[in-house]
Order: C-alpha cells, then sequence, then structure tokens
C-alpha cells in the first residue's frame, strides 16, 4: 500500500545500449522502465511513477531534484520522449472548414501544419496552458495564451 | 413579497450606480437636445441664410460647420451614454447572479426538493439577463424617449405655439393606437414565449432520454410530436409578427399622415406669411421624429412584462428562507475534529418531508466510537432519511441527533461537514482535474496526500493508466471514468479529508462485482478508525458490519450482527433469502 519513493541512495538509473531506461532498485534490476508523470501538465518534475514494461510501478520518484545533475538529464531526455509534444511559438494562419480547423503554427520543433476535429481536442489543462490534438493524435501546447500577440488571439479565440 | 416590494427591492440594486445613471440622464438628454437642435438650426438657415436678402456665405458655412459639430456630439453623447449604461445594467446583473447562486447554495435539500434544477438555472441565467434588458433597454427607452418627447413638444411651442396644438390633437390619437395594440402584442408576445418553452422542453427531455427512444424505436412518434410543436410555434411566432408589424406600420401611416397635415397647414399659413419657411421645414422634422420615441416606448412593453414576470419569480426565491439554519454565533459549538470520538446518537426523531406523512416515527439509536453499521431495509423504509438527517442536509422534526453529545443543531455547517463525509451513489466530480476532484480544489491538501489516498483505495493505478495522469480533466460529472472509478475517487476524497464519521448512501449499488470489490476493499480501508454507517441494498456490503440496523417504514425492526439477524428469523432473514433469490419478500 505505501508508495515506494525512489531516491538516489536506494536507485541507480542507466541508459542501456538500446536508448531505454533501466533501473537498480536495491538489489533488483528492472532492464526496461519507463517514467509517467503524475503531473504532466501541473508539475512535470514532481511525482513521477517508474514502471515497467507490464505497468507495474517500480516506484515514485518525489522530485527530479533528488537527483544528481547527470541522472536528472538522464530522467528529462526520457521524460521527452514520452511527452513528446511541440510548443507552438508562432500561430501563422488557422483556417476553419467542415468542422475541421487547419492550423499553420511554427513550434518549438520546427515550422508544423496540422488539422483537429470537432470536440475536446482543443482544452485548457491550466488557467493558461492549452493543450491541442490533432487528428492524428499528435499533441501540441500553447504554454502561455496570455502571452499569444492580438492577432494570433483572435485567431484561435473561436475555438477556446 | 408582493410585486411592488419585489420591484423595490430590485431598484435598490441601481442605489450604488446612481451618480452614473446620473451622468447617463445628463449625457441622454445632451445628446437629445444635440439632435433635436439640427432641425432647429436648419431653419434659422432656411429663414436666415438661404432666403434672406442679407444672406452670406460665412453664415452657412457657419451653420454648416455648427450642424457637423452638432452630429459629432450626438455620437459622442451616445457613446457614452450607451456604455455606462451597459456597464451598470451588467454590474448591477452580476451583483444579483451572485446574491441569487449564494441565496441557493444555503439553502436546505428541502428547497431543491421543491425545485427542480431547470427551473433554477432558468433564474439564474434566463431571469437575470431579462432584469439586465430592463435596466439598458427599458429605463433607457424610458428616460431617453420620454425627454425627447417632451423635447420634441418644447421645441415645437418654441417655434410656433399655434401649429404646436395643433399637432398635439394626435397625442390622443397615437395612445388610443397603442392602447389597442398593447393587449394584442402582449398576447402574441406570451403565445410565441410559451409555445417555445414547451418545444425546448420537448426537445430536452428527448435528448435526455434518447437511448429509450431508440431502444423502442420510437424516433418517428417523436418527430412527429417535434414537428406538432415546431409548426405550432412557427405559428405563433407569425402571430406575434403580423402583430408588430400592423402596429408598426400602423404608426408608420399615422405619422405620414401627420407630416401631410403639417404640410398642409404649415404651407397655409407659408402662403398667408404667418409662418416662415424654415420653422416649416423644422415641424417636419420634428414631427417624424414625434413618433420614434413613442414607438421605442411601446415597444419596451414587452420587456416590462417579461421584466415584471422575472422580478416575481427571482423574489419568490429571495424571499424563501433555509429550513436548516446556521447556529448563532452565541449558541454554536465547536468540535474539535482531531479530539471527536464519532459517538452518535440518534434520541427518539421524528422526521417528515411533508406535514402529512412522517417518515421516521420515534426512531431511537445510539452508535459507539469506531463502530461499523450497517443499515438495511426496503425503498422507503427511511434509510437515507436517517443519514440526511446527520449530514444535516434536514433538521429533525422531534427529538435530537448528537455527536459526542454536541447536538448537530449547533455545530457550524462547515464544522460539522468536516466531520461527517458521505459517498453517495452517485458522487459528484466537477468540470476539473482528477487532483481538484480528490482535494475539492483546497491547495493546502498536497500532492503527495493526494496520491497516498487514491493509491490506498486503489485509484492510482487507473489514474497512471490515464495519458494525463492526476492533471487528467474531467468533463462534467466525471464523465470518461466508469462509475466504479468515480467511485473510487470519492472514496480518496474522504481519505484526504479524514472526516471521523463516514456515511455511505448506497455507494456500491450500480456497480459489477469485480468494481464492488475494489471499493469493498477501499471501504475497510477508509473504515478503520471510523464511525461507518453504510447504507445498502446488497447485503453482502454490510454482511462483516458490527451491528446491522433493519428498517421498515420508518422504524428500526431489528438489530444485531449478520448471525444473530440470520438466527432470529425475521425480517433480515427474510431479506437475506429473498437477496439469494430462496424467498419472496413480503413489503406490505
Amino acid at each position: 500500500m505505501e508508495i515506494v519513493y525512489l531516491t538516489p541512495d536506494i536507485a541507480r538509473f542507466e541508459e542501456t545500449e538500446g536508448h531505454l531506461l533501466s533501473v537498480r532498485v536495491r538489489e533488483e534490476r528492472h532492464p526496461v522502465v519507463y517514467l509517467h508523470c503524475s503531473f504532466p501538465h501541473t508539475s512535470k518534475d514532481d511525482y513521477i511513477s517508474v514502471r515497467t514494461i507490464d505497468n507495474q510501478e517500480v516506484g515514485m520518484i518525489r522530485t527530479l531534484a533528488d537527483f544528481p545533475e547527470p541522472v536528472q538529464e538522464l530522467l528529462r531526455r526520457h521524460i521527452r520522449l514520452r511527452y513528446f509534444t511541440p510548443a507552438i511559438t508562432r500561430i501563422l494562419d488557422v483556417k476553419d472548414e467542415f468542422g475541421y480547423s487547419y492550423w499553420n503554427v511554427e513550434t518549438t520543433a520546427g515550422h508544423c501544419q496540422f488539422t483537429v476535429g470537432r470536440g475536446n481536442n482543443i482544452r485548457f489543462v491550466t488557467g493558461q496552458k492549452l493543450l491541442i490534438s490533432d487528428v492524428d493524435g499528435n499533441r501540441f501546447v500553447i504554454e502561455d495564451v496570455g502571452k499569444l500577440s492580438d492577432k494570433e488571439y483572435r485567431m484561435i479565440e473561436t475555438y477556446l | 413579497m408582493n410585486r411592488k416590494t419585489a420591484f423595490r427591492v430590485m431598484l435598490s440594486y441601481a442605489r450604488p450606480h446612481r451618480y452614473t445613471f446620473l451622468l447617463v440622464f445628463i449625457l441622454a438628454v445632451s445628446a437629445i437636445f444635440a439632435d433635436l437642435m439640427q432641425p432647429y438650426l436648419i431653419s434659422i438657415l432656411i429663414d436666415h441664410g438661404l432666403l434672406s436678402e442679407n444672406s452670406r456665405i460665412s453664415q452657412v458655412i457657419g451653420i454648416g460647420l455648427l450642424y457637423l459639430l452638432l452630429v459629432g456630439l450626438v455620437f459622442v453623447f451616445s457613446y457614452w451614454q450607451a456604455n455606462l449604461l451597459q456597464r451598470a445594467g451588467q454590474s448591477i446583473v452580476a451583483q444579483l447572479r451572485k446574491d441569487l447562486f449564494r441565496h441557493i447554495t444555503n439553502q436546505s435539500m428541502s428547497f431543491f426538493d421543491r425545485h427542480p434544477s431547470g427551473s433554477l438555472v432558468t433564474n439564474v441565467s434566463s431571469d437575470t439577463e431579462t432584469i439586465n434588458q430592463f435596466f439598458t433597454q427599458v429605463l433607457l427607452s424610458i428616460m431617453r424617449d420620454g425627454m425627447s418627447l417632451i423635447m420634441i413638444i418644447g421645441f415645437m411651442f418654441y417655434l410656433d405655439a399655434e401649429m404646436a396644438l395643433y399637432c398635439m390633437i394626435l397625442i390622443p390619437i397615437i395612445a388610443l393606437i397603442a392602447w389597442a395594440f398593447r393587449k394584442a402584442l402582449r398576447n402574441a408576445y406570451q403565445r410565441s414565449r410559451s409555445q417555445l418553452s414547451r418545444t425546448i422542453a420537448f426537445v430536452a427531455e428527448n435528448l435526455a432520454g434518447m437511448s429509450l427512444i431508440q431502444a423502442f424505436h420510437q424516433e418517428k412518434e417523436q418527430t412527429e410530436a417535434f414537428t406538432r410543436h415546431n409548426r405550432q410555434y412557427l405559428q405563433e411566432t407569425m402571430r406575434e409578427v403580423r402583430t408588430t408589424v400592423l402596429f408598426n406600420r400602423s404608426f408608420e401611416i399615422l405619422g405620414n399622415v401627420s407630416v401631410a397635415l403639417v404640410v398642409w397647414i404649415g404651407g397655409i399659413a407659408v402662403f398667408h406669411e404667418s409662418l416662415s419657411f424654415g420653422v416649416l421645414y423644422a415641424f417636419i422634422s420634428y414631427i417624424r421624429q414625434f413618433f420614434q420615441p413613442i414607438n421605442q416606448i411601446t415597444q419596451q412593453w414587452n420587456t416590462l412584462q417579461s421584466t415584471l414576470v422575472s422580478v416575481d419569480r427571482l423574489w419568490r426565491i429571495f424571499a424563501i428562507e433555509p429550513e436548516v439554519r446556521e447556529p448563532d454565533e452565541a449558541s454554536a459549538k465547536q468540535l474539535d475534529p482531531e479530539q471527536v470520538q464519532g459517538r452518535i446518537d440518534f434520541n427518539h426523531i421524528r422526521f417528515s418531508y411533508t406535514d402529512d406523512q412522517e417518515v421516521l416515527h420515534d426512531l431511537d439509536l445510539h452508535v459507539k466510537p469506531g463502530e461499523f453499521i450497517g443499515i438495511v431495509g426496503t425503498t422507503g423504509a427511511g434509510k437515507s432519511s436517517l443519514v440526511n438527517l446527520l449530514a444535516r442536509f434536514y433538521d429533525v422534526k422531534r427529538g435530537s441527533i448528537t455527536i459526542d453529545g454536541v447536538d448537530v443543531r449547533s455545530l457550524p455547517g462547515e464544522s460539522l461537514h468536516r466531520l461527517v463525509g458521505l459517498v453517495q451513489q452517485e458522487p459528484f466530480l466537477y468540470s476539473g482535474t482528477i487532483i481538484d476532484n480528490v482535494r475539492l480544489f483546497n491547495q493546502e491538501i498536497s500532492r503527495e496526500d493526494v496520491i497516498s489516498a487514491c493509491r490506498f483505495v486503489g485509484a492510482h493505478k487507473m489514474i497512471e493508466r490515464l495519458k494525463d495522469g492526476y492533471d487528467t480533466r474531467l468533463s462534467e460529472r466525471g464523465s470518461g471514468l466508469s462509475a466504479g472509478e468515480r467511485q473510487l475517487l470519492s472514496f480518496a476524497r474522504i481519505l484526504v479529508y479524514q472526516p471521523k464519521i463516514l456515511i455511505l448512501d448506497e455507494a456500491t449499488a450500480n456497480l459489477d462485482s469485480h468494481t464492488e470489490q475494489l471499493i469493498q476493499r477501499a471501504l475497510r480501508v477508509v473504515s478503520e478508525g471510523r464511525t461507518t454507517l453504510v447504507i445498502a441494498h446488497r447485503l453482502s456490503t454490510v454482511q462483516h458490519a458490527d451491528r446491522i440496523i433493519v428498517m421498515r417504514s420508518g422504524k428500526i425492526v431489528e438489530q444485531g450482527t449478520h448471525e444473530e439477524l440470520l438466527r432470529l428469523g425475521g425480517y433480515y432473514a427474510q431479506l437475506y433469502r429473498h437477496s439469494r433469490g430462496h424467498a419472496t419478500l413480503d413489503i406490505s
């Protein structure tokens, strides 16, 4: 019942040759684990569940800051891979046609065009952070809607 | 509260904005004055500029510029007047909505038994919006158009009293037409609104019961019924449109006849040189403008009617005092949540929802601290009433309920609900994230506590399967999660809030056996060290209780452990056999 919190004293994270994440907790080695953020939108560095491929929880990282810098970097890299969500830095154009919106944007991962269907695909995950899921299941975020220019805000206003 | 008093109270909401209204009045009068000055200025231009032998071009240009200035002033004054009035109107309605919402949330459950949520939603949204229209349209119209009418008459008399008197003949004719149409307009408006409400209600009911309609292949019948409603609404709307058009056209015809009258009488006067051409021009303009404010005021009549209905409805809600009242400061008692033992005493309580039918009859029950009590009985036995009284959703009619010897009526609501945690059959989840729902937006409860609680009740695994984990946003009422998952979250909520007394009202009904097992396990965890009252139709849920209370027709008929009650061979044994399919239940 108790949560096992993983600390540098008991847990040693390593990257395998195939660039997968493995962990040794005390004497037990888990060759492949993945990281699941309990709060991926509001607190990505805290309460990270370390799980096996069978979805069994090995333990939880209370906060990444508990670990030395190189381990933090390793874990962050794996979190980034798992939660690959480019942030939209500039909205160039949004067109609406037959219930689908066609987005043309600049993101942290480069220029991108995607299509968003109707329904719950554009939603706030925090007060200002907007999560957009396209028709292929890719996710994009606008970190702070308040920081958009007036022109950009007008383009997306009807979807909010 | 009668309508006059209600109306006066509503106007009291405008008191904080009295200076805004004064400013709006000044701006409206200035705009009207600037507007009505324009024909007067043209009359001066005609008589003293264009038709005069001493006319100068500079004079014409001067009057032209002054005219433009007046047009500009009308725009500026009207702009600020509309802005300020909207701001005041919206602020009044925002305050009204806030007060109404607070008033509704402070009501006891008996209030919600009598007022369906749909009607309360109408009160909070539509009725307050109608009142907004009163402040921004009706009040404005009475003020602006009323002043406009007075000032037009003033200008007419100033220019030529005799001509003005001729024009005044129109007033009784206008009043007669307005009076004749008033009733017809109101009837047409009310009929179309009522039909619209019926159509909306029909659609809402059909959407709610769509699965049933499809299951019984009632699509065709329901579509036909909707067509009838829709056709009726169309007819009523057309009737409203016809009446409105007839009224507006009658006014327009009257306006044109009036212009002809002014041209005829005024023309003769111009020929006889007893009236200047400029003044005649001004009169023609004023008589045209004369009908606009009257038309506007008449059109506000319907809004005024709706406002009166809305005010009536709203103040009927405002007049209701909550039946369950908070104790006054002098008699209020506090129980330290850390020190509370959790002893509950129901001392000879009597309770009824209505005056004529008692639900609980002289019920006496004493629960020891930490005891696990199962409450069973058929529908209508009074089980839920019993726990609703403990949570103080209602007050007992006679007798008392005490926690550690303190009457629940002397405990402030906040203090009582910190002691008593309730898990209902359909747990209420707000639209928000999972963490918000578990800690009920209380930021003082840490993320770690929430995770621990969810883990304890077995919800953590389910949450971690979700892409957004504890940040997953639940839509209204937690749709997207199964009934069992929603129930697990409500158990986690209990763990986080740590109440000393726990009530479960049919919390495991409607769950499949696998989920029920999960819930049972969660229940064992959360009930540890707490006084627990569990209402269950499914006897297996309470089989292991320290004591089972068997209720029938508002009375406790048996009590004891599962084995004791079976040995007794009474009503519980009968219920038990029935639940296992071995007997027919006598529920007479």
